[in-house]
């Protein structure tokens, strides 16, 4: 027992050493800004097993960090009277909107149609290619709480997992003896309203300004956009053909854009004009609520010009739900009831 | 719930504090913690089913007392214990394979028919806890062991988390008489159970895991690749499934060492084996053992002339093969397995073979043969569809060779693997380890600092879906 006690000891004093060094050369930790696949397919997976009709709300992290499902439902319910209808945060971090919808469709081959609320951002539709994985077999409970310790020891143990990158960075210190300017996701926040958001910080302690983080990413990204507009069509005609699949197996889709910053929307705007949200809700022939451009809600505050702050995703969510309520009610009150799908 | 789990071992450590305070002086509390524990640990991923292991370890405790109590009923009692553990069993895990086969049998008559296929989930471990049950009441039956009176002892013994869902496979004689006694822990159990633990984990998340990838992408793109990719498949497989489920197995065994029950080995250097019948003295021992005691042995063994023992040991074997799970691929691992150790008892009977080389030669070259068509079953045990089972055995033999260096570390693995299970064949390495403080102090830091730094994407472990 000795040597276990003295290799433990030592073990932790060289991860100590690994640490300090990772820091000392600039490291930062590395989190997932938003939800994590395990957690995505496991609130996936119960939406799934409900009963009624549950709307899934699909897109980037401007779903996964700025809608509030839990409050939605609690409108919806107060508004129909039941708890038929219910909606679910799919917002994946960087996802593409076909392989995310495509997950939903999958996952749902066995029941009644359900609805889908695909976010608008340019990045999701056109761009972003990240997806929730292949269906995880087995997953359960405990796969979800490991990957919450995981999650947070990562903000605390920042070399764990990380041997390459921890490696080629003290490398490039030791090579240059300076510390290379770096900003990350160094800490997640999970919401009980049901989305969660990330801090980004940097190493060179300096504050971020994250409204200039958004448009640094977003002013070449649209730039991109607008001189490979042939992809950017191929990407929505990949989406439209995934939309048309699921309309024909009876699914309701909905087009909406959430309110963002008022820079990042002119930047927006500069995009084609089909491909600009009116013309491709038209081109998916799907209603579309524009709550970026509706006086109730376009000047809700943003975090970084690009997500909604936790508050005012707590403000929009019953606007959604009423809006959606008086648009949809009947149609999902109906599939609700119907009897359910016999392969 | 897993072993190769941050959150399995926060919950362990109370629990056991709470064990090992209690255990001298409260034995009884002491077991009721670890059931509860146990039945938490198998509710973790479906609490639905642990009614169904609740019901299974309730049917054959009162059986089991029931073949005491009415000697005069015993085949009955026996019997009704068999149907439901085995009729369970094969709902779960063989119902809409049985469907889908049948209908593929109408469809090839012309006959369009099918019954309903029914969406179940299979209960996890339910291959294991069956076989535990149903080997403790054919032991009590045989009159091997007496019925055990306290309920509490015959729970633990079905649902003992550390072989709850995956093994090894226990034996009532063997750990029912442990359960009965209050063995004082000792440091140096704790110690080597520790050593153990940290060794399995280390074969899971750093081997298991680092490869479970390029196993998967070698199988997702098989006709892409020619014999050198293909005997890589396969043999970086066998790699792979040996490392997590050896790994599971230690850390299984290890756990009960801490709590003071022994649960014996269920590998040993299995690729170092010379011939099939030495394999499977080797690999998976407790299914083997259990295989030959409650299947091969009852349908006659090798008592009853040439014709049958090659006959009950093609059966036993193509049954081991469909345990593994309700697909034809297990069942042609099985079928060629049966086949190797018939051919093998075929030439041990019939060949008198006297090769002028050393001993030693010839063994190795046993040794060497054995591993390479052992390695080919594993393309059938891994083949998601009859069409990559076939095609993946056609090119092993046809084909462009070529070669990457990915391809020359995976061959690097499974040789390194390969040799080091031939070296265990005179020299213990963890019993090595184990003996000697220094070997033990760097190889516990070497697994911690790679546990930390290295552990790959965890996966599943590959025996859950048995």
């Amino acid at each position: 027992m000795r040597a276990i006690v003295t290799a433990t000891l030592v073990a932790a004093l060289a991860v100590a050493g690994a640490e300090m060094v990772f820091r000392r050369s600039g490291g930062l930790p590395a989190v997932v800004p938003g939800m994590t696949r395990i957690e995505y397919q496991w609130k996936m997976r119960r939406a799934a097993e409900r009963d009624g009709v549950v709307l899934y709300v699909v897109g980037d992290s401007r779903v996964g960090w700025g809608f509030a499902e839990r409050v939605f439902n609690g409108e919806y319910v107060r508004l129909a009277g039941s708890r038929h209808v219910a909606a679910a945060n799919a917002g994946l971090a960087a996802a593409g909107i076909a392989a995310n919808m495509r997950y939903i469709l999958e996952l749902n081959a066995h029941n009644p149609p359900q609805a889908i609320v695909l976010h608008y951002s340019p990045a999701a539709f056109y761009y972003f290619t990240n997806d929730p994985g292949p269906p995880i077999p087995g997953l359960k409970i405990q796969d979800v709480l490991d990957d919450r310790l995981d999650a947070r020891l990562a903000e605390w143990l920042w070399t764990r997992g990380r041997w390459q990158e921890a490696a080629r960075q003290v490398a490039a210190y030791l090579r240059t003896k300076t510390v290379a300017g770096n900003a990350n996701f160094v800490h997640r926040s999970s919401f009980d309203d049901g989305f969660v958001n990330a801090t980004l910080a940097t190493n060179f302690g300096e504050p971020v300004d994250p409204p200039a983080y958004q448009l640094g990413f977003y002013r070449p990204l649209i730039g991109a956009l607008r001189a490979n507009a042939r992809e950017a069509r191929a990407r929505r005609d990949l989406v439209a053909d995934v939309v048309r699949s699921a309309q024909a197996r009876g699914w309701t889709i909905v087009l909406v854009r959430f309110p963002l910053g008022g820079p990042l929307r002119d930047v927006e705007a500069t995009l084609p004009q089909d491909l600009q949200p009116r013309a491709l809700a038209d081109a998916l022939d799907v209603p579309f609520l524009d709550y970026a451009a509706d006086l109730r809600t376009a000047a809700f505050e943003t975090l970084d010009g690009s997500h909604l702050t936790p508050a005012a995703a707590r403000r929009l969510a019953p606007i959604v739900a009423r809006d959606l309520f008086a648009l949809l009610h009947e149609r999902l009150d109906a599939t609700a009831r119907r009897p359910p799908f016999v392969p | 719930m897993v072993f190769d789990s941050l959150f399995f071992f926060l919950t362990l450590i109370p629990v056991l504090a709470l064990y090992v305070s209690t255990r001298a002086t409260r034995s009884r509390f002491a077991k009721v913690v670890l059931l509860v524990y146990s039945w938490i640990f198998y509710a973790m991923w479906s609490p639905p089913f642990l009614l169904l292991l609740i019901g299974s370890t309730v049917l054959d405790y009162w059986v089991a007392i029931g073949l005491e109590a009415w000697p005069s009923h015993k085949r009955q009692l026996l019997v009704l214990s068999l149907v439901v553990e085995f009729g369970l069993l094969g709902f779960f895990k063989y119902y809409n394979f049985f469907i889908a086969t049948t209908a593929s049998a109408f469809r090839a008559i012309g006959v369009e028919w099918a019954p309903p296929l029914v969406h179940v989930l299979l209960p996890i471990g339910i291959s294991f806890y069956t076989f535990h049950c149903v080997s403790y009441t054919v032991d009590v039956y045989r009159g091997r062991i007496r019925a055990e009176r306290r309920f509490l002892n015959v729970a633990l013994f079905v649902a003992f988390f550390p072989q709850l869902v995956a093994g090894p496979i226990l034996r009532a004689g063997h750990f029912l008489p442990q359960l009965r006694e209050t063995r004082a822990l000792r440091w140096k159990d704790a110690a080597d159970g520790l050593t153990l633990v940290l060794f399995g984990l280390f074969l899971k998340a750093v081997i298991a895991d680092n490869i479970a990838a390029r196993v998967a992408f070698l199988f997702d793109h098989w006709r892409a690749n020619g014999p050198a990719a293909t005997w890589g498949a396969a043999m970086l497989f066998g790699v792979q499934i040996y490392m997590d489920f050896n790994g599971y197995s230690l850390i299984a065994i290890g756990l009960a060492q801490i709590l003071g029950f022994h649960i014996p080995v269920n590998f040993n250097a299995p690729y170092g084996a010379a011939g099939f019948s030495d394999f499977w003295r080797r690999w998976h021992i407790s299914l083997s053992t259990w295989l030959r005691d409650y299947l091969y042995i009852p349908l006659g063994g090798n008592r009853r002339g040439g014709a049958r023992t090659y006959a009950n040991l093609a059966v036993t074997m193509l049954l081991g093969g469909l345990w593994h799970g309700a697909s034809l691929m297990f069942v042609v691992w099985g079928a060629m397995h049966g086949a190797y150790l018939c051919a093998e008892r075929l030439a041990r009977e019939h060949v008198a073979l006297d090769l002028p080389v050393p001993r030693w030669l010839a063994s190795a070259a046993l040794v060497a043969v054995t591993y390479v068509t052992v390695s080919i079953t594993w393309i059938p045990f891994r083949a998601t569809s009859a069409e990559q089972c076939l095609g993946m055995l056609s090119r092993l033999f046809h084909g462009g060779v070529g070669g990457d260096a990915a391809l020359a570390r995976d061959y690097a693995i499974a040789l390194a693997v390969f040799g080091g299970h031939c070296l265990s064949r005179r020299f213990d390495v963890i019993a090595y380890a184990q003996q000697r403080a220094a070997l033990r102090f760097a190889s516990v830091t070497a697994i911690l600092l790679l546990l930390y730094f290295y552990a790959g994407e965890r996966s599943e472990f590959i025996y859950f879906q048995f």
